[in-house]
């Protein structure tokens, strides 16, 4: 688990590029992320993930998809890599086994 | 639903050329397209203006080190490269010889300018700055209002001083000094050798505690204990008694004011250094105050006309100095006698801002204008520039011959920043060899620049440190300017363009030059004509002195050496001489601003209660004669009349003064007395004859009234002797011979007159002499760079001037060729600098009331001389080209 720890953030990331995965760009994964979570997330840190992302491993990218709204520049395109699911496997996994290890108590008690 | 063709704005550009200024091009298009979306995205959904703000937003919120674009980095081997830059720059520099050694004299004679420009600077500067504690050190003088005009003077009532010095703690230490203005004569009893010297002051013993007081023998604290001391300068000492000690031994002194008749010893205490040439004093006799016998006396003078010392203080640290004056004012009030409406209120001045000072006043020392400091800079400055620019063009103009050399380059993969560096280097190498024959230029034409500037330098001024700092900063700052251009462009070239030999108009480059050129000739005119105009004035005021002929007439000091009583006899004897016979006696002409005491106050019974404050010339009966004033009413002085005692001649500045015409003026009484003098004390006398205005004082100020008495003055004679054209020498030495007849034992001085006129000036005459100089120069390195231009231009057209020779153009044409475009901005400049030096020349002129009119005829002749250099540096061209054999340079393909 060294090195290949996922942050909050970069999983979210991590999925969205999984959810888009035709069209996994920036400015795309960062307009999905938002809508389904809520949150103002800029452009330039979904970027910058992106980034951390492939340097670890977890996704692999390519440049193509030049369109019209983008004034004919490319897109860089990330797909996910078997590293990268097998990292969100692991968190996935993880946070299960830590929700069951919590006692059936501390659901039922009602505090603040 | 069909397409419109939507209307997409573009994003800021200044933004993106930021974004494509620090990103990685491998990221760029990914980060650019998405801002790019985003942008057109929020256009529509919401404003044009806040995509535009969150598009800026984004694109700095981008900035992170792995988003930075990478240096690319060269692994430089410096050692190498330099040594390859130095190489090649070598080379450069001796291929080329003609035009590096253009570059490096221009540049060379533009530094040494400025070398002397900042010894010049640097020493007005550090005026009266060698004193321990100088920052400290102040004048004490007093202003106030005269009728309804503010004045001031640099004097201060006897009383003040001690004052200062007994209430007041935060003034250290104080001094007072006289000096009485008349030399004295200082008598060696042992040698009987007579030294006559103005440069003597009365102090208080004080002054060991102000000023700089360093002494080569004897004690100071001790030199003015007892009664009749005298210090020397080193300077007096080894004129009176050579290289021994004089302590202890007798000097004899005789002055008008001291002892008149007789000498009286005075015992020399100490021998002190002497002040370095840029201080406000001089002295070379310090003789203590109990000498002089008025000094109780003055001493208790608050505020009265008579009795004011030169005063001088010296403040504690920090002290508070408005507060200090403040506080003073209200001392001096309580004291100053109620009638008194002279200058009363003290004012401290910092000793170091005397020197720069131009309203007040103090007895002939030498004042500067800092008007004239930053002239001198700015021409010495000017003329660099001028050399930097030819640099620049040369430089520029020769890119062609390198064009392959840095097409090279950067095939081999040079990048831009090292070709400017290279070249940078070259422009240093240059301006550093500059600065070396710059330095000895200046070593050389030190006594030029000496005599040109009355001042003293010597080697060692060279080596003050502030002097090399700033002349080490001046040539990077010259080496930087000039070579920054070049290198900027020359590292500019293609590589493809230059080494496929175009050959390319060089479009930017041209302009540069053509703006360079045109500066180059605008100063070259102004110099110029500015010089011309400045000799013009110089010798309308030589012209315009108080007779035609005043080199011939010689002044001799009488007052103070010699008794009135002997006067006739000595008249008579020089008149002997049937070529010596205009002698007349009278106050020292021309009369300068700080003979104050000479003004008188003159009242007119008949006419009404109004006193006047006037000028007076008291002399013999032969004074209006000799000087040949135009007497335009009355008569003048009369021998036989004894009642001519009290008769006077009036100026036509008097008359219209009075307000009265001209006849209505004669025969009035009127009574004058001295303005220190009591009013029991005034003359009466009657007004005689009227005269014409001629100048006796400064050419700066318009001619004031004045009057003109036929007794000689009881405290300033001088007599003048009108001496025949070129036998000077010889005349000279038969007066002398007449004077030690009559006179033994006294010393004979004497002077021209014009001499006297010409000192009022010599701030002037420096300027003009300068001005001259600096011209010169400035036509100098115009000229070089003209040259310089001017054959590159020659060879680069080489093969268009063979084609022309050979289908038959003359020499004249090929002449036009080469000169019709500096004609083009030869007149252009004219355009820029003819107003500029009128403008210019119109304001110093305002300085002199009596001055010359700008006529056109200067400044055609200054554009004549620039039409002729340039002309004689293009026929060297020229003619060469005219004698080369066209075969050659076509040949060369």
């Amino acid at each position: 688990m060294k090195g290949n720890h996922l942050g909050e953030f970069e999983e979210l990331v991590l999925l969205t590029a999984g959810i888009l995965y035709d069209d996994a760009y920036g400015l795309a994964i960062t307009d999905e992320i938002e809508e389904r979570t809520g949150r103002t997330v800029t452009v330039s840190s979904v970027h910058k993930a992106l980034m951390r992302l492939e340097q670890k491993g977890f996704l692999r990218s390519h440049m193509g998809g030049a369109t019209e709204e983008r004034g004919g520049r490319n897109k860089r395109l990330f797909t996910i890599t078997n590293s990268g699911k097998e990292a969100l496997r692991e968190a996935r996994t993880l946070r299960n086994e830590l929700w069951n290890a919590i006692p059936k108590v501390v659901w039922d008690i009602k505090m603040g | 639903m069909s397409k419109q063709p939507k209307y997409q704005p573009d994003p800021p550009k200044l933004a993106t050329r930021f974004l494509r200024w620090y990103c990685r091009r491998e990221l760029l298009d990914e980060v650019e397209g998405d801002l790019y979306e985003l942008f057109q995205r929020r256009v529509e959904e919401q404003s044009l203006w806040k995509a535009k703000a969150l598009y800026w937003l984004n694109i700095f919120m981008f900035i992170h080190p792995d988003y930075i674009r990478k240096r690319k980095h060269y692994p430089i081997n410096h050692t190498a490269m330099f040594k390859n830059y130095f190489t090649i720059g070598w080379r450069n520099l001796s291929k080329h010889k003609g035009y590096s050694i253009i570059n490096i004299s221009g540049l060379a004679i533009g530094l040494a300018s400025a070398t002397f420009i900042y010894l010049f600077i640097i020493d007005e500067n550090g005026y009266d700055r060698f004193h321990p504690d100088a920052d400290n050190l102040y004048v004490l003088g007093a202003q106030g209002k005269i009728n309804g005009v503010q004045q001031a003077t640099v004097m201060a009532p006897g009383a003040w001083v001690p004052a200062l010095q007994d209430q007041f703690p935060e003034v250290k230490a104080a001094t007072q000094t006289h000096s009485p203005g008349f030399p004295a004569a200082f008598r060696n009893a042992e040698t009987d050798q007579i030294i006559v010297s103005e440069q003597f002051l009365y102090v208080t013993p004080t002054f060991k505690d102000v000023f700089y007081f360093s002494l080569i023998y004897g004690d100071p604290a001790t030199v003015f204990k007892n009664p009749g001391s005298v210090v020397l300068s080193a300077k007096a000492a080894a004129r009176s008694f050579g290289s021994e000690n004089p302590v202890g031994k007798i000097l004899e002194i005789k002055h008008i004011f001291l002892s008149p008749d007789k000498y009286i010893p005075l015992m020399v205490t100490g021998v002190m250094e002497d002040y370095p040439q840029n201080s406000h004093i001089q002295p070379d006799y310090l003789l203590g105050m109990d000498l002089f016998a008025k000094q109780r006396n003055w001493q208790e003078n608050w505020g009265a006309g008579y009795g004011w010392f030169t005063s001088y203080v010296r403040t504690t640290d920090g002290a508070n100095v408005p507060k200090l004056v403040e506080a003073f004012d209200k001392v001096v009030q309580t004291y100053v006698p109620k009638e008194v409406d002279r200058l009363v209120e003290p004012f401290l001045l910092p000793l170091k801002d005397l020197h720069f000072d131009e309203e007040l006043n103090i007895g002939g020392i030498p004042r500067a204008d800092i008007k004239y400091l930053y002239i001198f800079a700015c021409t010495a400055m000017l003329i660099l520039v001028m050399a930097a620019i030819n640099y620049t063009n040369l430089a520029t103009a020769k890119a062609q011959r390198r064009a392959r050399e840095i097409g090279l380059r950067k095939v081999m993969g040079s990048n831009r920043w090292q070709l400017i560096r290279q070249f940078l280097g070259e422009s240093l190498l240059t301006t550093f060899a500059a600065l070396l024959v710059g330095l000895l230029l200046v070593v050389l034409f030190l006594p030029v620049f000496n005599a040109l500037s009355g001042r003293h330098f010597t080697l060692t001024h060279l080596l003050q440190g502030e002097l090399m700092l700033a002349l080490l900063g001046t040539t990077l700052l010259v080496a930087l300017l000039a070579g920054s251009y070049p290198a900027v462009y020359l590292s500019g070239l293609q590589p493809i363009s230059a080494l496929k030999n175009t050959r390319f108009a060089g479009g930017s480059s041209a302009w540069m030059r053509k703006g360079l050129i045109v500066l180059q000739y605008s100063v070259t005119l102004l110099l110029i004509v500015a010089t011309g105009i400045m000799i013009k004035q110089m010798n309308f005021i030589r012209n315009s002195a108080l007779s035609q002929e005043s080199d011939q007439m010689l002044s001799i000091r009488w007052s103070g050496v010699a008794p009135l009583d002997k006067y006739q006899v000595f008249k008579h004897l020089i008149q002997e001489d049937p070529q010596m016979q205009v002698v007349a006696m009278a106050n020292h002409l021309p009369i300068q601003e700080y003979f104050g005491e000479y003004l008188n106050n003159i009242d007119f019974p008949q006419l009404g209660d109004q006193s006047y404050e006037w000028w007076a010339l008291r002399g013999d009966f032969d004074f209006p004669k000799a000087f040949n004033l135009d007497l335009i009413a009355g008569r003048t002085f009369d021998d036989g009349n004894p009642a001519d005692s009290n008769a006077y001649l009036l100026n036509e500045s008097a008359v219209k003064a009075l307000g009265l015409p001209v006849e209505q003026v004669l025969g009035q009484s009127l009574q004058i007395k001295r303005s220190y003098e009591e009013s029991k004390d005034k003359k009466n006398g009657v007004v005689i004859g009227v005269v014409r205005d001629f100048p006796y004082q400064s050419i700066h100020q318009s001619i004031s009234p004045l009057v003109i008495n036929a007794c000689p003055d009881p405290l300033d004679q001088i007599v003048y002797v009108k001496l025949p054209a070129g036998k000077y020498q010889e005349k000279i030495a038969s007066l002398e011979k007449i004077w030690k007849q009559i006179l033994p034992g006294e010393g004979f001085e004497y002077w021209f007159m014009s001499d006297g006129f010409g000192r009022m000036y010599k701030a002037e005459y420096r300027m003009a002499d300068l001005s001259k100089t600096f011209s010169l120069l400035a036509i100098l390195i115009a000229c070089l760079g003209l040259f310089g231009l001017s054959s590159y231009m020659a060879e680069r057209r080489s093969k268009e001037i063979a084609v022309r020779k050979v289908v038959g153009a003359r020499i004249s044409q090929i002449f036009g060729l080469l000169f019709t475009p500096f004609l083009k901005l030869m007149v252009f400049a004219c355009l820029v600098a003819v107003p500029l030096t009128w403008f210019i020349m119109h304001r110093w002129l305002e300085d002199f009331t009596y001055r010359v009119n700008i006529d056109a005829l200067i400044f055609l002749l200054g554009i004549l001389v620039v039409v002729v250099l340039t002309v004689a540096t293009i026929s060297y061209e020229t003619i060469r080209a005219a004698l080369a054999n066209p075969v050659d340079s076509l040949r060369n393909e």
